[in-house]
């Protein structure tokens, strides 16, 4: 590694990024990529090293924070952390919110670790493989996602059905506005204002925490969750023999949350999820997941951190962002004057140590603050409603509107919180919805490419190995999952 | 759907008087409070890039009395921010950045206004453009590639933004050959072409000659670059011209004002942005991003306008056949109400807990608070701060659970106030996003 990165200045550096990207994290509304693309005006006046260093830390920090509120108020700061309240939040609500919280930092450690071992030995191999990845089997890749949120949310009888009528919905809200392959406006009524479609921060800030907010307010007061989340004062620290038991778990979570970090456009959402759907297929005890097992924790959290590493390789070794944060940092190596790129390991070698070291000491810096403020935040927890809830709504009108500086996506963020609190109250699970928000307009605009390629044609879908083998796996997991439902 | 943003331009405007009320202008010189210039992209793309570069430079050595302050309105290819640009105020107070796109958008069919319907003010710097394929491609030249694509129409796989300049640049080569048909691949930015290139999925692209240099050593080869003359580091690829092809075009990199906006306005900032380009600073970002560092206005920059906007309508985009659309929306939407007939059923079947009418009646006032704030805020021209503080208070007293001792309450009118002061300053001076 680089001996410059122990700079003092650095550190101090890293350790800010890593602080303020929990704080953001764990903040409903505030999103990482938002800070980053905030912050990256203020990083003019340094090096590109430092630079990157910093926004690398705010990365970090910004996928690890969210696991505090989803655990503790069930508000996932990040749609990172939309798996972890599945396991998080009853954990915490019966009980045992330290060790909640203690695994989900673990695993986050754990995650991030493992997935720097892949983005230093594999920068290079990796990034030349995924480019073999045609727009059909991309496509055929965000089949699968789709499939395996929709069967997450199932928990009894006919679940599945509701998860795939949620991530459908979240799919036919993501239509309107600019095709994402020819960029002709569709299904916005007249609206110009809709030629942008549903953004995805006022839709979150919506369902997640304006909604949130509303239903809180339902509850009596004096016995909001989150208070009795927060009376336990178990340790956060966990028996050697609880960590020993997750090896596997941590391992495989770990390694395919890196492995849907480097695919391009696919963020730590989709991978928490693979990992949650894989640790749950796999457990000996599957009717557990979604009650507050270790297990479901573990998966998500060491998951979504192990995308950020994952997601680093193909943006330094071929510019590819993976996901919305990918392209705020692109941007930063670009406004440095760095290119990702296969000319940046000959010219700049010590800018690539410096992101994957920093990526390293982030994880570790993260593991510490999270650990120290966790105690904190349990208390923060306790504050009444009426001192958290008015800030939350101030948060949310100010976090949709500097988006894009209009007040549009501040009405846009208060109707989906509306439609939020009325889909749960018919019991219809809010993740499959996002999650299929997220990945329609991907979904289409590799099918549109591959449609384009090939000239209309639907056969290669059919006919490519990887498109096909997708498909088959989808297909699979749909029957399964309605089977199990079925019984 | 316009309420919001003529609400927002009252805002900005009464601001703006009640601000220059409290700031006198010193004799009344344009500009006397900060310039507001519209990137319609993101932070932290190429645009954002060039324009925070020229608002730093303009800064550091005061080219002009006031800041420059940037806004991205990302958005639909841009067409969001020009939008907002082509109804603002034309004081010369709120200005836009966008290169040739605010053309091709209005010939793609994206946007009714082009670049007529604003006041140039000058062009700062035009990125030239490479037409490449992968080192191992059957086309060793130009020529190769249009022969091919005449003799065989609708075969060679083009990577390409629909609607973006180098869209219609592909489309300016097809004409020149009777025809000549790419079929084109919808591929987003510069590294997403240059994986589709590579991986295999379409034989030809264009780049422009910054992103062309950073993929090179991956494996690619330029077969023309579409300027006058030879690029000079890129000295051994022909121009178009040379191999027998017609085609010279870039993308210009121009900044905008509202139609109306006074002549003596516009040259103060032509003045500051040309004295900008001719910064050490701006030239050694320029050369390092292959920028070239040409600067037009006035009559020169309208006609190079023209030329180009007579070029681009000479080619139409065809219809793109067999992509799911409409028909794919309809589909999903049968599939979802199918699922959703015999899935949604109303909660109190499920034997939830009734809510208690109080907690009812105070989560709906909660929602009209809400709503009530956000309408103040869209359409009452005050600052952030004091509908902020009123509504965390009363907020604040909806919700508390029993009553507060003094000391509490004390404490939350504080915390309100700390809050409604803290986060526009925060927002101000360390984002710099200025809350409604």
């Amino acid at each position: 590694m680089n001996p410059d990165l122990f700079q003092p200045g650095l550190l101090g550096l890293i350790a800010i990024g890593t602080a303020l990207g929990i704080v953001v994290g764990a903040i409903p509304g505030l999103t990482g990529a938002m800070l980053i693309a905030l912050s990256l005006p203020l990083t003019f006046a340094m090096t590109g090293e430092a630079a990157l260093a910093l926004l690398v830390s705010m990365y970090v920090g910004s996928v690890s924070g969210g696991l505090i509120t989803a655990t503790l108020l069930k508000m996932p700061g990040t749609p990172a952390s939309v798996i972890t309240t599945l396991d998080g939040h009853p954990m915490a609500a019966s009980g045992r919110p330290g060790r909640a919280l203690g695994l989900g930092i673990g695993a986050s450690l754990i995650g991030g670790l493992v997935s720097w071992v892949f983005l230093v030995l594999l920068a290079r191999p990796a990034a030349t493989w995924s480019t073999k990845l045609s727009p059909f089997d991309l496509f055929a890749l965000v089949l699968v996602a789709l499939v395996s949120i929709a069967a997450i949310s199932e928990r009894e009888r006919g679940g599945l059905w509701r998860g795939l009528f949620s991530a459908l919905l979240g799919c036919l809200f993501a239509m309107p506005g600019l095709h994402p392959a020819t960029g002709q406006p569709r299904l916005t009524f007249g609206f110009v204002e809709m030629n942008d479609g549903f953004k995805l921060l006022p839709v979150l800030i919506g369902l997640f925490a304006f909604n949130q907010i509303i239903q809180d307010a339902l509850k009596p007061s004096g016995s909001p969750k989150e208070s009795s989340a927060s009376q336990a004062r178990d340790s956060l620290f966990l028996p050697a023999r609880d960590w020993l038991r997750q090896i596997a778990n941590l391992i495989r979570s770990s390694v395919l949350g890196t492995l849907i970090g480097i695919l391009p456009g696919i963020g730590a959402n989709v991978g928490s999820t693979v990992a949650y759907g894989a640790a749950r297929s796999l457990s000996k005890e599957p009717e557990k997941f979604g009650t507050g097992c270790d297990d479901g924790i573990v998966a998500s959290e060491s998951a979504n951190n192990a995308t950020v590493g994952g997601a680093l390789i193909p943006l330094i070794s071929l510019g590819i962002p993976g996901s919305v944060i990918d392209a705020v940092l692109l941007g930063a190596f670009v406004i440095h004057g760095l290119q990702p790129g296969p000319l940046l390991f000959r010219n700049h070698p010590e800018t690539v140590h410096m992101v994957t070291g920093s990526f390293l000491l982030a994880n570790v810096v993260m593991f510490f603050l999270m650990l120290g403020a966790a105690r904190w935040l349990v208390k923060l927890s306790r504050v009444p409603l009426s001192w958290l809830a008015p800030p939350v709504i101030v948060f949310c009108v100010v976090g949709s509107y500097a988006l894009a500086n209009r007040m549009f996506d501040v009405w846009m963020m208060i109707a989906f919180g509306l439609f939020g609190f009325i889909i749960n109250r018919l019991r219809i699970p809010l993740a499959p919805f996002v999650i299929g928000f997220v990945l329609a307009p991907l979904a289409e605009e590799n099918l549109s490419a591959g449609l384009m390629a090939s000239g209309g044609s639907w056969l290669p879908i059919f006919t490519e190995p990887f498109a096909l083998a997708c498909l088959v796996i989808a297909a699979t997991a749909a029957i399964l999952s309605i089977r199990q439902s079925a019984k | 759907m316009s309420l919001s943003s003529r609400a927002n331009r009252l805002i900005f405007s009464i601001v703006a008087t009640l601000s220059a009320s409290i700031f006198p202008a010193i004799s009344g010189d344009f500009p006397d409070r900060p310039i507001q210039v519209i990137v319609p992209f993101g932070a932290g793309g190429n645009s954002d890039t060039i324009a925070r570069v020229i608002q730093r430079v303009a800064a550091e050595h005061e080219l002009l009395p006031q800041p420059l302050v940037i806004q991205n309105v990302p958005g639909a290819g841009g067409t969001i921010g020009s939008r907002r640009a082509l109804h603002a105020e034309p004081d010369g107070y709120t200005l836009l950045f966008l290169h040739e796109g605010i053309i091709t958008a209005r010939y793609s069919g994206a946007a009714s206004w082009s670049w007529n319907d604003f006041t140039p003010i000058a062009a700062t710097g035009r990125n030239g453009g490479v037409i490449a394929v992968a080192e191992d491609s059957r086309f060793q030249n130009l020529n190769d590639l249009l022969m091919a694509i005449a003799e065989n129409p609708d075969t060679v796989t083009f990577a390409t933004n629909i609607g973006a300049p180098a869209h219609f640049w592909a489309m300016r080569l097809e004409n020149t050959k009777p025809g000549a048909r790419f079929r084109y691949v919808q591929s987003g930015g510069g590294a997403a072409r240059f994986h589709s290139l590579k991986g295999g999925h379409v034989e030809a692209t264009a780049f422009s000659v910054s992103e062309f240099l950073s993929y090179r050593d991956g494996g690619l080869r330029a077969l023309a670059v579409l300027a006058e003359n030879r690029d000079p580091v890129l000295s051994e690829i022909p121009t178009a011209r040379e191999q027998g092809i017609d085609v010279v075009s870039s993308n210009l990199q121009c900044w905008w004002a509202p139609k109306g906006t006074s002549p003596e306005n516009i040259a103060v900032i032509a003045n500051a942005l040309e004295a900008a380009m001719h910064t050490t600073e701006f030239r050694e970002f320029a050369d390092s991003q292959q920028i070239e560092p040409l600067f037009l206005s006035g009559p020169e920059l309208e006609t190079e306008l023209s030329n180009r906007e007579a070029e681009i309508a000479q080619v139409a985009p065809r219809a793109i056949a067999g992509l799911p659309n409409v028909p794919l929306f309809l589909a999903i939407l049968t599939v979802t109400a199918g699922i959703g007939s015999f899935v949604v059923r109303p909660a109190t079947q499920q034997g939830m807990v009734a809510d208690s009418t109080l907690l009812r009646r105070r989560s709906v006032a909660l929602v009209i608070l809400t709503i009530g704030y956000v309408a103040i805020l869209a359409l009452v021209p005050i600052p952030f701060l004091w509908p902020t503080f009123v509504f965390l208070l009363l907020a604040g007293a909806l919700l508390r659970d029993q009553r507060h001792s003094k000391s509490a309450m004390a404490a939350f009118v504080g915390f309100s106030a700390l809050i409604a002061f803290g986060l526009p300053r925060l927002f101000e001076s360390v984002f710099g996003i200025s809350l409604p």
